[in-house]
């Protein structure tokens, strides 16, 4: 037995825990409500197993029985899928509110989802170069992910807000809410389908999108498009109309404000801790704290971006809308310091 | 409709944002006013937080310190992908290319002078950039010394009477009527709120007996400790630049070292004692070719003595007289052999093993073993003439041969050729131990890190303090309980209010059952 087997009973969990959710939203069925969180804590319970395993594999492999299975974008990938749950579920606790795990867990699946069908994304147990052999490292990852993942949340719930909270169409609130949504969730099916096919032809993907945007047929691109400017004119002409329904479907704007703050209030100590840990890490395997390396450079700027969303809300008499879009803006560096800057960054100065 | 204050402003009423600061009207003209009143807001505090955000993206992007040459070669890769996106070329198509390569090309050097003169090429060290900091650390500690005296009153001059009104003003409140006499109630209010932690002070006004207790007060202090933190590690990184240095050192297998080139002042320095290197080793995962470990064997040597030894690898440095020394790199000298044996016991049973190396011409002692081992010659290219005599064929490692001399405890010295690539083929049998030989190769060098730091510890207790700093502002909270004893009428009533600053529910929670202990309809039932 091996830890792949788990990972995919926890990757379906989640898929079926994302229908039970919106099925929870639409019907308003406490029963369905329960049974979405029992399934969505079933698949956390298997990924922690499936995560345990590959550390143990990855341990006999290398003998580094210190080094937690953090060492490549497939495994923090799946990691920060993890935590995304790990943290929704306290939340849901907490709020005792299970809306929320609507928008959450679909995240989650695609998160690991993405990455199991990306390509050229290594699956495989790689030995680890010298310099990744380090405690500070395993610590630095697991916070970074941990904060990562409340930002994950806080987006979300952020993005929910600019668009509930829009009195017209014509606010510029409404249109940052509203692309931040379809841009997100075309985004996210696109790489749903993309998984789907794959998972029921067999067929492995030659690249990301290759089953709706970039296609090599014709007509799959143009449906894609199509559907996608679909969604678009929905969310844009019925968003606002359907206000008020979907408004009773969520927790109150005062709740949602709340839910992205605290996030944000976990996130950024979690951040915090991240970069610290990193800066030690690297002191200690080659004498410099900081080096302006792009990565570097790009947690601090989220790091400013949040601290400025703190500041932002507490002192400065920030609420609600103006908040949310620093959210928002928050979670792009998040995303950028994360993927864009080994994709884009590097890649500009890896190949001169 | 959610762009209302919460509770929490109503509870930090007297900002001081809005109160008149003592002191600061007496010297102050128009001009200073409105000069710190610029550097105390925290509006100010924000736009510089994403003011700085913004030109970090702009370093980023584009490349930090690197020659001339890469950076114009980053800014055209660029232009392509953009042009590309853009569908002014196909970055696919070789023809396209060479076709706007002009083009291209001629942006990028225009992209390149441009960035030179804003100090784009090295933005983190630009003037600009410092300049920021400074206002940015500037405007954090006039915020946050403008907000003490606020804090300070908050932790520590609460009034221990509040008029009733300021308590029926307050959102968590709760009006009981205990029955028995007002002492009676005074002395439980005094018991209920000591059991919860609130150590109560007391004061008899107007005929009303008042309590006053709180928690958890140095939870005011997080901010304080997270923002001085920002300063410290500001004043660490200044002391490392100004007073530490950072170079870089190659030491050759098997010699020792004290010079070292200063990446700042791009001068030789001479450090005040030595680095010998005896060995250093690559090894790999399994057969492949990727490097596991790397590591040298350090000993410092200073007025001739040995001072210590360390072996070195990425994330274990050597530190000496307060100045680390980091595995970097390493690589072939392009002089010289070396030739690495394995030295064990020559029964299978007995343990023990030692490596030599070519470049120690002195015999080598294993005393557990009872034997010293000597390399006297080493032929890469193992042939034999006519008269069957030793010759380098090539200098090309293709037979790599040593010559061996091992002593026994006897004293019994023989001698052995041995070949790298043919174990068993060695030309004598009866050595007192069993010698393989397992490496041959150049004589590499280790390349270190050399860095002394002097700022490096501030900068730890700043993120200490920063973490500490966090902790407390988010996850602590300052909570405040008073509580009024009045009788009018002859009926007694207990009028209990309070508030905290963070967590309001968990305090709504531990009020709710303060008041229930005393309040008698459910004081029962809890105890019952
Ligand atoms: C990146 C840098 C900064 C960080 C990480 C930081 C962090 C914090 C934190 C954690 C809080 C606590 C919020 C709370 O729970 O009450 C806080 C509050 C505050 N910060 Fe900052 N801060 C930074 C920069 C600044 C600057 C530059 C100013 C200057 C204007 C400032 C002014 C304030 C004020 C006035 C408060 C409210 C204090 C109070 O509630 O009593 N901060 N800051």
């Amino acid at each position: 037995m091996n830890s792949s087997l788990f990972f995919n009973t926890a990757l379906v969990a989640y898929l079926v825990a994302s229908v039970a959710y919106i099925t929870y939203l639409a019907f308003r069925s406490e029963k369905i409500g329960v049974a979405a969180t029992f399934i969505t804590f079933f698949g956390f319970i298997v990924q922690t197993v499936a995560l345990g395993m590959r550390w143990y594999e990855k341990a006999a492999i290398m003998g580094f029985g210190h080094i937690p299975p953090l060492s490549n974008m497939y495994e923090s990938m799946v990691f920060w899928g993890w935590s995304i749950v790990l943290i929704y579920l306290i939340f849901e606790r907490i709020y005792k509110n299970r809306a929320l795990g609507a928008i959450v867990t679909p995240l989650a699946f695609i998160t690991i989802a993405a990455i199991s069908i990306a390509p050229n994304i290594s699956k495989e147990i790689e030995p680890l170069v010298p310099a990744l052999q380090s405690n500070w490292l395993s610590v630095h990852v697991i916070t970074s992910f941990l904060g990562y993942a409340a930002f994950a949340i806080s987006f979300g719930v952020s993005v929910l807000y600019l668009i509930l909270a829009a009195d017209k169409r014509s606010e510029s609130f409404y249109i940052i809410g509203m692309l931040s949504l379809v841009f997100t969730v075309t985004l996210l099916a696109a790489i749903t389908v993309d998984f789907l096919v794959w998972r029921l032809t067999g067929v492995p993907h030659p690249h990301l999108f290759a089953a709706s945007f970039s296609s090599p047929r014709a007509a799959v691109k143009a449906v894609s498009w199509v559907t996608s400017g679909f969604f678009f004119a929905l969310v844009w002409y019925g968003g606002v109309q359907a206000h008020d329904k979907v408004a009773a479907l969520f927790p109150s704007l005062k709740v949602l404000d709340d839910v992205s703050y605290k996030t944000i209030m976990v996130g950024f100590p979690l951040l915090t801790i991240g970069i610290v840990t990193g800066a030690a890490w690297a002191n200690y395997a080659w004498g410099t704290y900081w080096s302006w390396d792009p990565k570097e450079t790009w947690s601090l700027i989220t790091w400013f971006i949040y601290a400025a969303f703190l500041h932002a809300r507490f002192t400065a008499g920030w609420k609600g809308k103006k908040t949310a879009v620093l959210s928002v803006v928050g979670f792009a560096a998040v995303i950028f310091t994360y993927i864009g800057v080994n994709f884009l960054l590097s890649g500009l100065h890896s190949y001169g | 409709m959610t762009e209302k204050n919460d509770s929490r402003q109503a509870e930090d009423a007297p900002a001081p944002e809005k109160k008149e600061q003592p002191g600061k009207k007496a010297g102050g003209t128009g001009f200073v006013d409105a000069l710190w009143k610029f550097f105390s807001s925290v509006h100010l505090a924000v736009i510089l937080l994403l003011i700085l955000a913004a030109i970090s993206i702009i370093g980023t992007v584009l490349a930090q310190g690197d020659s001339a040459k890469d950076n114009i070669q980053l800014y055209e890769n660029m232009i392509v992908k953009i042009f590309d996106t853009l569908g002014v070329v196909d970055a696919n198509d070789p023809a396209s290319l060479e076709a706007q390569h002009e083009r291209t090309h001629l942006a990028a050097e225009r992209l390149y002078r441009f960035s030179v003169r804003a100090g784009f090429t090295d933005l983190y060290h630009a003037w600009y950039f410092y300049a920021l900091l400074a206002l940015f650390s500037f405007n954090l500690l006039v915020c946050t010394i403008k907000r003490w005296p606020f804090t300070y009153r908050m932790m520590a001059k609460n009034e221990v009477a509040l008029p009733e009104k300021r308590l029926k003003s307050m959102q968590t409140r709760r009006a009981i009527t205990p029955g028995g006499t007002r002492e009676e109630a005074a002395a439980m209010v005094e018991a209920g709120m000591k059991k919860a932690g609130y150590s109560p002070k007391r004061a008899e006004s107007e005929g009303a007996v008042s309590f006053f207790g709180q928690k958890g007060a140095w939870s005011r202090l997080g901010v304080y400790g997270t923002h001085a933190s920002i300063l410290i590690i500001f004043i660490g990184g200044i002391i490392g630049v100004t007073q530490g240095f950072k170079g870089y050192m190659q030491i050759t297998e098997g010699t020792s070292e004290s010079r070292f080139f200063d990446r700042r002042t791009k001068t030789t320095m001479i450090l005040p004692f030595e680095i010998r290197c005896d060995n250093f080793q690559v090894d790999y995962y399994g057969d492949s070719r990727r490097p596991k470990d790397f590591y040298s064997d350090l000993v410092v040597v200073q007025d001739g003595e040995e001072k210590m030894s360390k072996r070195i690898e990425v994330n274990s440095p050597l530190v000496w007289d307060d100045i680390w020394f980091y595995q970097s790199s390493y690589g072939e000298t392009g002089r010289g052999a070396k030739v690495t044996l394995r030295i064990a016991a020559a029964a299978a049973s007995s343990s023990g093993e030692g490596v030599v190396k070519q470049f120690d011409t002195r015999p080598m002692d294993f005393p557990d073993l009872g034997v010293s081992v000597q390399v006297l010659q080493v032929i890469p290219d193992f042939a034999l003439d006519e008269n069957r005599r030793p010759y380098a064929k090539s200098n090309q490692p293709n037979n790599p041969a040593a010559l061996i001399e091992v002593k026994g405890a006897d004293g019994d010295a023989r001698r052995a050729w041995l070949f790298q690539r043919y174990a068993d083929a060695r030309t004598s049998k009866d050595l007192p131990a069993t010698v393989t030989f397992v490496d041959y190769g150049g004589i590499q060098y280790t390349g270190l890190q050399v860095v002394y730091d002097p700022g490096v510890w501030v900068i730890w207790v700043g993120c200490t303090l920063m973490v500490l700093g966090l902790y407390t502002a988010f996850f602590t909270s300052h909570r405040r309980i008073w509580a009024r004893v009045a009788e009018s009428d002859g009926k007694v009533t207990i009028l209990l209010a309070g508030n905290a600053n963070k967590n309001r529910e968990g305090f709504a929670e531990t009020f709710q059952s303060l008041g229930d202990r005393m309040d008698p309809k459910t004081g029962e039932k809890t105890a019952g």
